[in-house]
């Protein structure tokens, strides 16, 4: 069971609060913590491999944060990102059956488990979509640059599906679940112009919202 | 057979006793308590309470008098199939404030294709915390869609 603050909790009972977002767990000596580094956050959108490449050409070393299912198959990865705690067990797993050189990843999610370094307990607000959680996270810990690759915020299929789903569509779509998923997300990045500043992105509608490099 | 005037516990104490009222007693300055929130990806609503998620939504002070709730949402279920129930509480009472309410599509909406639920709770009328609350929601039998809003207002009137 899992508790979440709603974005009306404001900083009630926040053990630390940085770039207008607050909450719990053992994260506070993340904070800041990537000051000056590019941040590169990989979903599972069907271009994700391309255009970490095109990115890579460009930065040297930046720090890559892998989101949900995608992260078992990036060649090197430094933080792995899921708001569903329990799945990450499993893609830990397979990632460790591949034959890699050995790396230090650092595992964040929401929930207390043994395979998980920081836990990001209460944060308020908390983005929808891992994707966005995890661009969050870069946000938080001072990430001078966030290059979404592979998180197109629409109907694109993801890296692994045959077809795009028919349920949701990651924003793109007209039910309330897509209305919700992206009017969070615009309301956030008015509400932080600074956070929205540093965010660009490779394809899709967010390379149109937040602009390409 | 003769009829009966008896006097309520609130006007046997401002009007018989003279007893000082407060704020309270006489719904003085009511301030609005606002909470909203975007269904995250991954929250549960499951069976038993071990797998229940819960969300904070927001505090209401110590001594206040919860005089009133409204709550709007855009259907938190998909459809009348997944029919999960959201109810808003707190530790001493989960659903002390809005008992267990479908909140999908198509149930009985009074404004559309939204949900709008409209009253507080028998229990939770005038109820007054002695300490600082966390309302709480939690979803029950299925679980909520990503990106699906609630969002409401707790009228309360302060003890000073």
């Amino acid at each position: 069971m899992t508790t979440r603050n709603a974005i009306t909790m404001g900083n009630y009972g926040a053990s630390w609060e940085s770039r207008g977002y607050c909450g719990g767990g053992n994260v506070a000596d993340l904070i800041n913590s990537l000051r000056y580094r590019p941040a590169v956050i990989c979903g599972n959108g069907k271009n994700v491999f391309d255009e970490l490449t095109e990115v890579l050409r460009i930065y040297v070393d930046p720090v890559i944060f892998a989101v949900n299912d995608v992260g078992m198959f990036l060649p090197k990865i430094d933080h792995w990102v899921s708001l569903h705690s329990d799945f990450l067990s499993a893609w830990k797993a397979v990632r460790w059956l591949h034959p890699k050189e050995k790396e230090d990843v650092f595992y964040h999610s929401i929930d207390k488990r043994p395979f998980i370094d920081y836990i990001w307990q209460g944060l308020t607000p908390m983005f929808a979509l891992s994707g966005y959680f995890a661009m969050q996270i870069a946000y938080i810990m001072g990430a001078e640059l966030i290059i979404l690759c592979g998180c197109p915020g629409d109907d694109a299929k993801r890296f692994f599906d045959l077809i795009p789903r028919d349920d949701f569509s990651y924003g793109g779509g007209e039910n309330g679940s897509d209305k919700g998923v992206r009017e969070q997300l615009i309301n956030e990045m008015e509400r932080l112009p600074d956070f929205k500043n540093k965010v660009r992105s490779l394809g899709g509608w967010t390379n149109s919202f937040f602009g390409g490099i | 057979m003769a009829v009966t005037n008896r006097n309520s516990t609130l006007y046997t104490k401002l009007s018989v006793n003279k007893y000082l009222g407060d704020a309270r007693d006489v719904g003085g300055r009511a301030v609005p308590i606002p909470f909203e929130h975007t269904i995250v990806s991954g929250e549960t609503g499951g069976a038993s309470a071990g797998v229940r998620d819960t969300v904070n939504l927001c505090v209401l002070p110590a001594n206040c008098m919860v005089v009133g709730l409204e709550f709007s949402s855009n259907g938190l279920w998909a459809s009348a199939g997944a029919n999960g129930t959201l109810q808003l509480g707190d530790t001493g009472d989960d659903d002390r404030y809005m008992i267990a309410t479908e909140l999908y599509t198509a149930a009985g909406s009074p404004v559309g294709s939204d949900f709008k639920h409209q009253g507080l709770a028998f229990v939770g009328q005038n109820y007054k915390p002695t300490a600082d609350v966390i309302v709480k929601g939690e979803y029950r039998v299925a679980n909520p869609v990503v990106g699906k809003i609630f969002r409401g207002v707790f009228w309360v009137i302060p003890g000073a």
